[in-house]
């Protein structure tokens, strides 16, 4: 009898990953709107996959042998009359159908060539940002429609629309996806930045029973920008970006109990924070201070490294990280920024004048619908005693959020307060 | 010991998902380890999608592939087992089941 190797073990999301790429090939070949045929080949090379890996062994090199066999099969595709035919009528100006040129575009420095062409094609401002999420984590990090619904709670069929309207805008907006040039990069790497923070975002500040998913797309989009850092290295900004968002992850384990339920961030166990991604974090945050030019992302990267550096609470930096908000401040000018100062004056100069400065900024009202700023008016007026608002404030707070968690949370702090008899 | 074979008939995936793929793969690993620890496997192969089919002399398709995709033969796997009953509660395990059907022959002793 034969005796069989164990396994090669392939790695975490392979399939995922590999389906990305391949899409973002024949993407780059055929244009947007062969999306049949895109399903068609990046399945069809999946499930050869699964049939062969599994009743026979897994490849020395797995990616190389999935691109022979996506190459093999989309040289099939097109030699088909019908597909052929459509795909010129589609794209007669744009389209090189000859073996040669999808020869060309499997070499591997190609490959990531299209990923990047693919991000800039979906992170394209015409699409609301809606889209460009859902579109990029279809093409470049292979979800299924299914998956994505989960991940960005929707249901499918809004993912199926928003997928759609995305192609038919891309193909209106010019044939095959490119990287621009000159001035426009300048300005379209700015909106990738922003999408691929946004879709970090959408993971992160997020509590949902699943957690997985969504620390998945943090990850996607922690593997999206680090493509990008690779292929536009003279934009120190990218790094920044890249950095944050390590420094960010590095508190997943430490944001929630093992019930799941929401940790604040004062309470959370240091000690659970991930040396590894801190690490990695402060590796990009230094490639990114290169350059005269100081991004928002590289003043955030410094206002979560901060943290980092302290091994607890009380051993926050706070004068130097209220500095850092004051030049966030500067260059997004946003509420949030504000409100985030408050609570850090309320370590230098006390609750009162963290109090006094929420006021203020509620004058403004930009807030007003923030669940965020009245959990926060409601601590600081429980905090210098007048429990009566801090309830109220609480109270208005839970109507502002949908997360189960947070509403768990705001309820917790309610309960701690002391009962108010109510004299009809 | 008695040895069947078995053929992973069709090879439709669906619309699982890449990941949904990958974690069928690892499912089947587990089988497989499982079976050859205790002693239940022999071998299996996969099979390439194309191949031939010949009617008779005459007649010899090539230009796979020439069945439809719910009856293509996705590989086979040989292995032993007690009696049919344990060899189709074993087959039973197999988690390729959800996704392909499976056909238990045994294999026939042929006297020496």
């Amino acid at each position: 009898m034969e005796e069989r190797p164990p396994p090669r073990r392939i790695v975490e999301h392979l399939f995922r990953h590999e389906a990305g790429r391949i899409r973002s090939i024949l993407m780059r070949l055929f244009g947007f709107e062969a999306n049949d045929i895109v399903d068609d080949i990046v399945q069809e090379t999946l499930l050869e996959a699964l049939t062969s890996w599994s009743l026979g062994a897994i490849p020395a090199n797995p990616q190389g042998w999935l691109m022979q066999v996506a190459k093999r099969k989309t040289i099939n595709a097109i030699s088909k009359g019908r597909n052929r035919a459509r795909l010129l009528s589609q794209h007669a100006a744009t389209v090189d159908l000859e073996v040669e040129s999808i020869d060309a575009v499997f070499l591997e420095h190609e490959i990531e060539d299209s990923q990047l062409r693919m991000l800039f094609a979906c992170c394209n401002p015409v699409l609301s940002s809606e889209s460009q999420i859902a579109f990029a984590l279809h093409t470049l990090c292979g979800l299924s429609v299914k998956e994505i619904a989960k991940a960005l709670f929707v249901k499918e069929d809004a993912v199926y629309k928003r997928l759609a309207r995305t192609r038919r805008c891309l193909r209106q907006a010019g044939g095959v996806p490119e990287v621009p040039h000159g001035a426009d990069l300048k300005m379209r790497l700015d909106a990738v930045c922003t999408s691929l923070y946004l879709l970090f975002n959408e993971g992160y500040n997020s509590s949902h029973p699943d957690s997985l998913i969504r620390r998945d797309l943090c990850f996607e989009a922690i593997r999206l920008s680090a493509m990008l850092a690779r292929q536009m290295s003279e934009h120190p900004k990218v790094y920044a970006l890249l950095a944050l968002m390590y420094f960010h992850a590095a508190r997943f384990d430490s944001r929630q109990d093992d019930s799941g339920a929401i940790i604040i961030f004062e309470e959370q166990d240091r000690t659970r924070w991930s040396k590894d991604l801190i690490k990695r974090g402060l590796h990009f945050l230094a490639r990114a201070s290169k350059g005269d030019r100081l991004s928002s992302y590289h003043i955030e990267a410094s206002i979560a490294a901060e943290h980092c550096y302290a091994n607890s609470l009380g051993e926050t930096n706070w004068v130097h990280l209220k500095r850092l908000y004051e030049l966030l401040y500067q260059v997004k000018g946003s509420d949030i920024i504000r409100l985030n100062l408050a609570i850090i004056s309320s370590f230098i100069e006390g609750n009162d004048r963290a109090l006094q400065q929420l006021l203020q900024i509620q004058k403004k009202g930009t807030l007003e619908r923030y669940y965020l700023f009245h959990a926060t008016l409601g601590e600081f007026y429980q905090r210098t005693g007048n429990e009566e608002k801090a309830r109220s404030c609480f109270e208005w707070a839970l109507t502002l959020t949908n997360s189960d968690k947070e509403k768990v949370l705001l309820q917790c702090r309610i309960q701690s307060l002391p009962i108010i008899l109510e004299l009809g | 010991m008695k040895e069947f074979m078995l053929l992973m008939v069709g090879n439709d995936a669906g619309d699982a998902s890449p990941e949904e793929m990958q974690r069928r793969m690892g499912e089947y690993q587990v089988w497989m380890k499982e079976m050859m620890e205790r002693g239940n496997l022999k071998t299996g192969q996969p099979l390439e999608g194309t191949g031939a089919l010949l009617i008779d002399k005459d007649t010899v398709l090539t230009d796979g592939p020439f069945l439809e995709s719910k009856e293509i033969i996705g590989g086979y796997v040989i292995m032993r087992a007690e009696d049919r009953e344990q060899a189709i509660e074993l087959a039973k395990a197999c988690p390729l089941l959800a996704h392909c059907r499976i056909l238990v022959r045994p294999i026939m002793e042929v006297p020496a």
